[in-house]
C-alpha cells in the first residue's frame, strides 16, 4: 500500500484527496504526534538521567517524578518576551534555517508510511540540511555583531566543514552496503534483530558508525566537541544572542537537528524501521494490520534514535570539551582516514565475504 | 630510513587514538555505575530545600549552628558587652532605671538583621546567657524595616513609674 | 544604503577588542579583562579590579581587636579560616599573647580542612571551564562533608569566624575528631574516583598540557608562591620554611610539580599539585587528630580584657593560593592601628596575562581556572 492510501485510510478522507493535502497532514501530524512529544520526553529523560548520573535527583517538583516538567519549560519558554525587535537580516536566515531544517521531516526515515518522498539521494538529504543549518547559524552569528556572535558563528562553519567529509563517507558506506541510498532500499538491506543489522553483519560499517556519529558531534557542535557553543569563553556564542521566543525555538532546533542525526545512523546503520517478524502475527495481514504495523514502526525507529541520543547527550555531560582546534583536527586527522578505511573495508567486505 | 618513520608514525597514531579512546571509556565505567545507584557512594545526595516534603529540619542542624539571635529579656542585665564586641554595630540598646534598682530595664534592645552577620562575637560575650542563636535561618520579610527585630521591654510610661513608685513605698514588698 | 556603507566600513578587519566582565562564566570573581584578539589568538590581556573592594584594611583600624576578627575571615571568603589564623597570629605576637597548645592543632586541622576545600572549589573551577558537568558534582558532593565538619565545630559553613585571640572560641565538640577521620578516608577512597574519571582523562590533558606555562623565572620576577609556583618547580612552602601552628610536629610532603604529562608548570601540573596537595592534607589531618593534647583551648576569655601592647608584626602563613602575609601594627590601643595583607592572588594575577598571550581564546578559562584566583583576595 502506498503512503497516500494509508493516510487516507487512517485519517478518513475521500480517496480523491490531492496528495498535497495528504502531505501537509501528515507533515502536521508528525509534528505534533511525533516530534513533539518525543521533544517533550527527551528533555525530561536527559534531566533526569544527566541528574542521575551526577548523584542528583533531577526535577521532581513539577508532577511526580518531574513528568510535567517539560510542559512548565514550554510553558515559561512561550512567555519570554524579545528584548529588541528581530531585523530583517536576522528574520531571514531564521527562516531559511527553519525551512531548511523542518523541510527534512518529509524525508525523515520514521517508517515505510511516513517517508513522502524516497529518491535515490535521500540518505544524502541529511547533509543538504546541516549544512544550510550551518551556514545560517555562520550569518546569525556575524549579524549579532558582538564577539560571541562572531567566534560561535566561524567556529560552527568551520567544524560543519571538516565534520561533513567524514560523515559523508560513512553514509557511502551504508548505500554501498544496501546497494542504493533509498530509504526503502536501505531498510530491506537490514533485518529487525540485531543479527541482521547493517553494523553488525560488516565490521567496516561498525567503524563507519563510530564515524558517523562522531561526524554528527561535530558537524552539530554537541558535547564534548561542542565549542561553537561554549559557555565558558564565548558565553554561548550565537545560542546567547538570541532573546525571547527565539530561544524555545533555537533550542527545538538543536534538538532537531540530532534527532535527524540519530534517525539516520539507526536507519544506515542499526535496521531502521524493521519491524520483527512476531508482530505480522499479532496484527494480521488485513488492511487494518497493516495500518497499525505501519504506526508501529515509527516507534521503534524512535526508541533506537533515542537510545542514540541518551548516550550521545551523557557522554557529553562527562567528557570535558575540546577546543575548537582540536574539534576540527579530530574530524580531519582521525574520522577522516577512520571513513576511508571503512569505505574500502566494506567494498573488500562485500567482494570477498559471501551474502 | 622512510619507511621506518612512517611506520613509527602510524604506530603512534594509532596509539594515541587507543589512549583516547580508553581514556574515554574509563570515564564512562565511573559514571555510568550511577545511573544505577550502585553502591553506598553512588546513592544521590540531593536534599530537597526544607519545607513540608523535606529531608533536613530544624532538629537536623548541628547545636552550634548560628542561626537568627535570640534575647531572653528577663536574663538580659544590659551590660552593653554584646553591642561594643559587634563587628557592625547591629545591635542598638537603650537602658532605663526599672523597678528593681541593681537591675537595668533593657527598654530597646533591637537586632538589626539586615547589617549583623551572624558571627556569633555578641552571644559568646553575654555573660548572662541571655543573648543566643537560634537555629532559624529564614528570616526573609517583604520590607526591610522588618528585619530590625526588637526584644526589649519598651520604655517606661508614666504610669509604671508611678506605679513602681507605690509598689517601693508599700513595705511588704520584696522583689 | 549609507547605513549600510558605513557598517561595512566599521567592519573590523585586524584586531579584535573584547571587554570581558564584571561577570563572565570564565572570571573567577568581579573583575574586567580587557582582551586583544587577533582571530582566535589572544594578543593581550589588560586586567581591571577593584570591584570587590570592601575596605576591609580599613575597618580594622576602626575595630577592636576582638571585633576585628570576622573582617578577618573575609579577605578571602573561599577559604576562610587562613585570614584569621594570620591575622591572629599576628595580633598574638604584637599583645604578647601565647594560644594553649590543643588550640593551636584545632586551628591546624581547621586550617587543612580548609585548604582541601579550597582546592576541591578549584577543581570544580577547573572542571566547570571545560563543561565536565559529572566531575563539578562529585567535587561538590565531597565539599558538602567538609562543609558540614566546619558546621558541627564553629556552626557556620564558610565564614567560620572561629579563631580567637589566644586560641579558638570553642572546643571540638564530642565526635568530632572521629568524624574527621572518617571524613579523611572517605575522600582518599573518592580521590581514586576522581583519577579514573577526570585527572588523567585524555580531553583534560589534550586542554591543560603545555597550557598556560608558568617558568621559573616568572615565579621568581613576579614573587609567585603556592601550588602555582611549585608546580614551575619552585620549592617554596611556608609550612615547611617558617613552621607556625603545629605544622612543625606533623610529617608530610609538598608535592612538586614535574611535568609528567606535558611541561614543568603547565596547567596540568598545577591541577595534580593540588590534587597531590589534597592527598596530604589528609595525611596532616589525621595525624594531628590523633595527637591532640588535652587543655584549654583558649587563653584570653570572650570577657577578659586584652592588655594593650604597642608593637608590629609580619607573619605569613600558607593559604591555599600561596603565602598570605599580614603586617598589624599597634600603638597600645583598644584596636590595630594598620593591618595590611599580602595576598598570594596578586602576583599570580599579574602573571596571568603573560601566560594568556599567544594562546588561544578557549584557554583563557583555562588558565584562569589553572590559577585558583580569588578575585577578592585582591581587592579586599
Amino acid at each position: 500500500m502506498s503512503w497516500r492510501e494509508i493516510w487516507i485510510h487512517v485519517l478518513g478522507l475521500s480517496p480523491s484527496a490531492p496528495e498535497w493535502l495528504v502531505a501537509a497532514l501528515v507533515l502536521v501530524m508528525v509534528f505534533v504526534f511525533a516530534i513533539f512529544p518525543f521533544a517533550a520526553l527527551m528533555s525530561l529523560l536527559d534531566r533526569k538521567l544527566s541528574a542521575d548520573l551526577q548523584a542528583r535527583v533531577g526535577p521532581n517538583r513539577a508532577g511526580r517524578w518531574g513528568v510535567l516538567q517539560p510542559l512548565a519549560d514550554l510553558i515559561k519558554l512561550l512567555q519570554k518576551e524579545p528584548t529588541e525587535a528581530m531585523g530583517w537580516r536576522e528574520g531571514f536566515w531564521l527562516g531559511v534555517l527553519t525551512l531548511a531544517l523542518y523541510s527534512t521531516a518529509a524525508v525523515l526515515p520514521l517508517g515505510s508510511a511516513l517517508v513522502l518522498v524516497d529518491t535515490d539521494s535521500s540518505a544524502l538529504v541529511v547533509f543538504w540540511a546541516v549544512a544550510v543549518v550551518a551556514v545560517c547559524l555562520m550569518f546569525l552569528g556575524y549579524n549579532q555583531d558582538t564577539v560571541p556572535g562572531w567566534f560561535s558563528g566561524t567556529r560552527l562553519a568551520a567544524q560543519a566543514l571538516s565534520g561533513a567529509f567524514p560523515s559523508l563517507l560513512a553514509v557511502v558506506c551504508a548505500g554501498l552496503w544496501a546497494g542504493g541510498f533509498e530509504w526503502s532500499r536501505i531498510v530491506q538491506s537490514q533485518g529487525a534483530s540485531p543479527g541482521a543489522w547493517a553494523m553488525v553483519r560488516n565490521p567496516f560499517l561498525l567503524l563507519a558508525f563510530a564515524v558517523f556519529m562522531g561526524g554528527g558531534q561535530v558537524i552539530l557542535s554537541v558535547p564534548p566537541l561542542g565549542s561553537g557553543y561554549s559557555i565558558s569563553d564565548i558565553k554561548g556564542g550565537v545560542a546567547s544572542g538570541f532573546h525571547g521566543r527565539k530561544i524555545a525555538f533555537f533550542r527545538l532546533g538543536r534538538f532537531y537537528g540530532l534527532f535527524l542525526w540519530c534517525i539516520v545512523a539507526t536507519t544506515c546503520f542499526c535496521g531502521g524501521w524493521n519491524l520483527p517478524g512476531f508482530v505480522e502475527g499479532l496484527y494480521g495481514a488485513d488492511k487494518d494490520g497493516v495500518v497499525a504495523q505501519k504506526l508501529i514502526e515509527p516507534v521503534l525507529a524512535m526508541s533506537k534514535a533515542s537510545v542514540l541520543m541518551i548516550c550521545t547527550t551523557l557522554f557529553g555531560k562527562i567528557m570535558p570539551t575540546l577546543r575548537s582546534d582540536q574539534v576540527t583536527d579530530f574530524a580531519w586527522r582521525v574520522l577522516s582516514p577512520l571513513a576511508l578505511i571503512a569505505l574500502i573495508g566494506t567494498a573488500i567486505w562485500m567482494l570477498g565475504v559471501p551474502g | 630510513m622512510i619507511s621506518g618513520a612512517i611506520f613509527s608514525a602510524i604506530v603512534a597514531y594509532f596509539r594515541g587514538l587507543g589512549r583516547g579512546i580508553a581514556s574515554s571509556l574509563r570515564a564512562v565505567k565511573t559514571t555510568v555505575p550511577y545511573l544505577v545507584g550502585w553502591g553506598e557512594l553512588r546513592k544521590e545526595i540531593t536534599e530537597q530545600y526544607p519545607d513540608p516534603v523535606s529531608s533536613r529540619t530544624e532538629d537536623d542542624l548541628p547545636p552550634r549552628t548560628r542561626g537568627l539571635l535570640f534575647n531572653d529579656i528577663e536574663r538580659c542585665t544590659g551590660c552593653l558587652a554584646c553591642s561594643k564586641v559587634c563587628p557592625v554595630g547591629c545591635i542598638e540598646i537603650e537602658n532605663e532605671a526599672g523597678p528593681d534598682p541593681e537591675k537595668k530595664w533593657v527598654a530597646v534592645f533591637s537586632v538589626d538583621f539586615s547589617q549583623c552577620i551572624f558571627c556569633g562575637l555578641c552571644v559568646e560575650s553575654c555573660q548572662p546567657a541571655s543573648l543566643m542563636h537560634t537555629k532559624q535561618y529564614e528570616g526573609s520579610v517583604y520590607r526591610v524595616s522588618d528585619l530590625k527585630v526588637g526584644f526589649g521591654r519598651g520604655h517606661v510610661t508614666q504610669e509604671q513609674r508611678e506605679k513602681w513608685d507605690s509598689m517601693r513605698k508599700s513595705e511588704d514588698f520584696v522583689f | 544604503m549609507i547605513v549600510e556603507r558605513e557598517r561595512f566600513e566599521r567592519l573590523a578587519t585586524d584586531l579584535t577588542l573584547w571587554e570581558i566582565g564584571p561577570f563572565h562564566p570564565a572570571l573567577p570573581g568581579p573583575m574586567k579583562l580587557k582582551l586583544t584578539l587577533d582571530g582566535e589568538v589572544i594578543a593581550q590581556v589588560e586586567v581591571e579590579t577593584g570591584y570587590s573592594h570592601r575596605g576591609l584594611e580599613k575597618l580594622f583600624e576602626l575595630k577592636s581587636w576582638r571585633s576585628g576578627l570576622p573582617y578577618a575571615d573575609r579577605v578571602d571568603p573561599e577559604a576562610a579560616v587562613f585570614g584569621q589564623v594570620v591575622y591572629a597570629l599576628c595580633a598574638e605576637k604584637v599583645l604578647g599573647v601565647d594560644a594553649p597548645k590543643r588550640a593551636q592543632q584545632v586551628r591546624t586541622v581547621l586550617c587543612e580542612l580548609a585548604r582541601i576545600s579550597s582546592h576541591f572549589r578549584s577543581f570544580v573551577q577547573m572542571a566547570r571551564s571545560l563543561g565536565a558537568e559529572t566531575f563539578v558534582h562529585y567535587v561538590l558532593r565531597d565539599r558538602e562533608k567538609l562543609l558540614d565538619l566546619f558546621e558541627l565545630i564553629t556552626g557556620a559553613r564558610f565564614s567560620l569566624n572561629f579563631l580567637r585571640i589566644g586560641g579558638v572560641a570553642q572546643d571540638v565538640t564530642e565526635g568530632f575528631l572521629e568524624r574527621v577521620s572518617d571524613v579523611a578516608d572517605l575522600l582518599r577512597t573518592r580521590m581514586k574516583e576522581y583519577n579514573d574519571l577526570f585527572s588523567f582523562n585524555d580531553a583534560f590533558l589534550g586542554r591543560t598540557r603545555g597550557t598556560g606555562v608558568i617558568t621559573h623565572d616568572a615565579v621568581l620576577r613576579h614573587g609567585l608562591t603556592g601550588p602555582n609556583a611549585r608546580a614551575a618547580g619552585h620549592a617554596f612552602d611556608v609550612r615547611k620554611l617558617h613552621p607556625y601552628l603545629e605544622y612543625g610536629s606533623v610529617d608530610f610532603e609538598t608535592p612538586i610539580g614535574r611535568g609528567e604529562f606535558g611541561q614543568v608548570g603547565d596547567a596540568h601540573d598545577r591541577f595534580l599539585v593540588r590534587l597531590r596537595e589534597v592527598l596530604q592534607s589528609i595525611e596532616i589531618v589525621k595525624q594531628v587528630c590523633e595527637s591532640m593534647s588535652d587543655g584549654p583551648f583558649l587563653s584570653v576569655g570572650p570577657n577578659e580584657v586584652i592588655r594593650p601592647r604597642s608593637g608590629e608584626a609580619f607573619l605569613r602563613v600558607e593559604s591555599p593560593r600561596g603565602a598570605l602575609g599580614c603586617y598589624v601594627a599597634s600603638e597600645g590601643g583598644a584596636g590595630p592601628v594598620r593591618v595590611q595583607f599580602a595576598p598570594p592572588s596578586v602576583p599570580t594575577l599579574a602573571v596571568m596575562p603573560e601566560l594568556a598571550r599567544g594562546g588561544r581564546l578557549e584557554d583563557l578559562p583555562v588558565i584562569l581556572a589553572s590559577l585558583d584566583l580569588s578575585i577578592a583576595e585582591v581587592d579586599r
